[in-house]
């Protein structure tokens, strides 16, 4: 969604593809880190608290592969399987978009005369 | 530590070398091309490789390879839990506004990130503020970077004749000086030797000569924890072994007391700080230097460690020295979480000394879980390099980079210092140097002390990658957005690299005057600068890329209001507690109101004033 400048808001029509795409991908990326919010906050929460003082000597703490199973579970497979997600994501979602390298308005912005003589021109209420 | 240190002097010369071969390698690659626009920012053409590692490296200061490594020595595992925010810095912090941050600072050729949002809103207003509250939170970050700086050489070379020599002449020198006078002999040549060097190959190269530095300095920090994550799981006998150890051990007993002999001696006894003392069944570490006077029995009153863990106080030997010196306590402060509790070091919320819920509640943890990746993409070195990159290719490829480089660093450091816990038993003497100590016990133990110098190089180049980088930061702030925006238009290409030049030099001169003698509450600094630089930029920021009906009056309320609220509950922090220590309202940490606040304030007043027209159709049709 797009805000008009009279404060209401439309769908975007002609807005530049790189935008687009930006947004499309932010929306993507705060949702898996949402997710991952819930999974690493969540499962630590869950079975990451509470054992100490329990231990006694000589006996085992739950574990997986030498590591206590809460930070296995909790925090290295969420993390691992984010730096798959990340690179997937980053290879095959992300947009090749045009970065605008040969600019044409670079010298509207050149000095704070510009600037500021810009702001003073037409512009309406939002 | 004998062979170590001479290695760490040799690998520190190499690496002094590489960088400034970097630096003038960098500076002829940068002749004959526009001066600002390369100085301050390589003229956007980062490649993968460089801006991956620029990135990673700026984000990897002091704290990740020193205050890091101490925290999990200290608190156990729960740091694990503390630092997972991190797995989402890489996607968000590069992709959240990097491809849309990099677009308009090309379209309006901006160089600086006050003046991407000064063109984005033609507000002259907005960058001044920008500036104002970059160079005010920016430059406590780099008194805090420059003095880290001169600690951790002092640390790399404590142990050498010639650095030792050399140190012992610069306390004569400055004994009777103002403001010097205070510092130590060793703080101050490391200081002005870490300070000359970065300063030097700042002003030399630039942008460029950062960047390619970075890239060195990063992957030096990567081979370093690399080598140590293999070493230190071979030598504790597999992570089995390291965690059936650690569910064993309870917190040490932090003592005050003296240490007496039976009968008076010749001679003075001089006992260093980490003499292991054996008392009968007890084991003590000494926390500061004790003297035993010619003819007298006990030592004046000092501080000790008493190991608790059952199994390290039978395995401790006393060290020869103490030889027949035993401890009269006359205080012992247990932990005020996790004493006596067998597996606190495995689990969450871990052990404290101050804390009575321990290391880690779980609202920290969530507070850490946003703070991470959020706090990195408001940080405004990270956002100056994502106007570098040279194609979205570029950005693609590094954020997969990125991503797999956080992993196997976090990952390993996790796991080596760990197993440094089990290894190396009262470091709690002295946690800030438990980085450099594993070091060179697990090269030695490994017969390879001459690797010591490689691994110890690390948070030597995390540091001076982020020095570097905030120095450039600070300069481009001044010569940019406030000289040649507001001063002189039109100066010429020449008067601008003199005067680029000049501000660096003076920027880090000033800064190094002031971390000559520096404020006591300087960590609290970093905290307060680091926290504020994110409440300020993020979510005007975000609003000023993707938002349309932004203004520049919402933009300069967005980062007031973020910057009101920090130092806000930085003061209710202090009148709460007599600390410089930002109140956690709701036990959240202050970024998460800070972004509130911010929000709050950029919305609502953009919603009420006028928006630029003719702006918005330049940056959004």
């Amino acid at each position: 969604m797009n805000h008009s400048t009279d404060g209401s808001e439309t769908m975007p029509n002609e807005l530049p593809s790189l935008l687009a795409n930006s947004r499309s991908e932010l929306r993507w990326m705060l949702g898996f880190w949402a997710v991952l919010l819930v999974w690493v906050v969540g499962y630590c929460w869950l079975f990451g608290y509470g054992d100490a003082g329990k231990m006694e000597a000589g006996k085992t703490p739950s574990t997986f592969l030498g590591l206590p199973s809460w930070v296995v579970w909790g925090v290295f497979v969420p993390w691992f399987l984010a730096a798959v997600f990340t690179s997937w994501f980053a290879i095959y979602w992300i947009a090749d978009d045009d970065l605008n390298t040969s600019d044409s308005n670079t010298s509207d912005f050149k000095n704070s005369d510009s600037i500021d003589k810009s702001q003073d021109g037409a512009g309406d209420h939002g | 530590m004998g062979e170590s240190t001479n290695s760490a002097l040799i690998a520190f010369l190499i690496y002094t070398v590489a960088v400034f071969s970097l630096a003038i390698l960098s500076g002829r690659v940068s002749k004959g091309k526009e001066f600002v626009g390369e100085y301050f920012l390589g003229s956007r053409g980062l490649g993968m490789w460089a801006f991956a590692l620029t990135f990673a490296a700026t984000n990897a200061s002091g704290g990740t390879f020193m205050g890091f490594p101490a925290l999990i020595y200290s608190h156990g595992w729960s740091l694990a839990f503390w630092i997972a925010g991190f797995m989402a810095v890489p996607l968000l912090s590069m992709g959240l506004i990097g491809k849309r941050l990099n677009q308009v600072a090309r379209h309006s050729n901006a160089v600086t990130i006050p003046e991407v949002m000064a063109a984005r809103f033609g507000s002259s207003a907005v960058g001044l503020v920008a500036t104002s509250l970059l160079v005010f939170f920016m430059f406590f970050y780099l008194l805090a970077q420059f003095k880290a700086g001169g600690k951790i050489l002092s640390t790399l070379l404590s142990g050498e004749p010639m650095f030792q020599a050399s140190a012992a002449m610069a306390s004569r020198w400055t004994a009777g000086l103002p403001w010097v006078g205070q510092a130590s002999g060793d703080y101050i040549v490391c200081l002005v030797l870490f300070s000359a060097a970065v300063i030097g190959y700042v002003v030399y190269g630039g942008f460029r000569a950062v960047v390619w530095t970075d890239v060195m300095q990063g992957i030096i920090m990567f081979a370093g924890v690399v080598i140590m994550l293999g070493l230190a799981i071979y030598q504790v006998g597999g992570l089995g072994n390291a965690t059936r150890k650690m569910a064993l051990m309870t917190p040490p007993e932090f003592a005050t007391g003296r240490v007496t002999m039976d009968q008076p001696r010749d001679l003075e006894l001089l006992l260093p700080k980490g003499t292991w003392i054996r008392d009968n069944d007890r084991v003590f570490r000494l926390a500061e230097l004790a003297t035993i006077a010619k003819g007298q029995t006990q030592s004046e009153s000092i501080q000790f460690l008493r190991i608790t863990t059952e199994s390290e106080a039978i395995a401790i030997q006393g060290d020869a020295i103490a030889e027949g010196v035993s401890v009269r306590v006359s205080e012992l402060r247990p932990y005020r979480y996790g004493a006596d509790q067998p597996g606190v070091y495995l689990t969450n919320p871990g052990p404290s000394e101050t804390s009575s819920v321990g290391f880690l509640a779980i609202g920290t943890a969530f507070s850490f879980f946003i703070f991470w990746p959020f706090g990195a993409t408001g940080q405004p070195a990270n956002m100056v390099r994502l106007m570098a990159f040279k194609d979205s290719r570029t950005l693609r490829y590094s954020i997969v980079t990125v991503s797999v480089y956080y992993m196997v660093i976090f990952f390993s450091l996790l796991i080596v210092f760990c197993c440094g816990r089990v290894l190396m038993p009262g470091m709690e003497i002295d946690p800030d140097r438990t980085m450099p100590e594993l070091a060179a016990k697990l090269t030695d133990n490994a017969g390879v002390p001459w690797l010591a110098g490689l691994v110890v190089a690390a948070p030597f180049a995390a540091v001076m990658s982020s020095v570097d980088s905030f120095l450039l930061l600070l300069s481009s702030a001044i010569v940019r957005d406030v000289y040649q925006k507001h001063i002189r238009p039109d100066a010429s290409e020449t008067r601008l690299k003199w005067l680029s030049y000049g501000v660096t030099v003076t920027v880090g001169v000033f800064a190094v005057v002031m971390v000559l003698n520096p404020p006591t509450y300087l960590q609290d600094l970093i905290v307060f600068a680091s926290g504020g630089l994110g409440a300020c930029f993020l979510v005007p920021m975000l609003l000023a890329l993707y938002w349309r009906s932004m203004t520049a009056a919402g933009m300069i309320a967005g980062m007031i209001g973020g910057t009101a609220m920090h130092i806000g509950l930085t003061l209710w922090g202090y009148l709460d507690i007599g600390e410089m220590r930002a109140y956690e309202f709701l036990g959240l940490n202050p970024f998460i109101w800070d972004l509130v606040a911010s929000a709050l304030a950029a919305i609502t007043i953009a919603k009420f004033t006028r928006q630029d027209a003719q702006r918005n159709s330049m940056f959004f049709d």
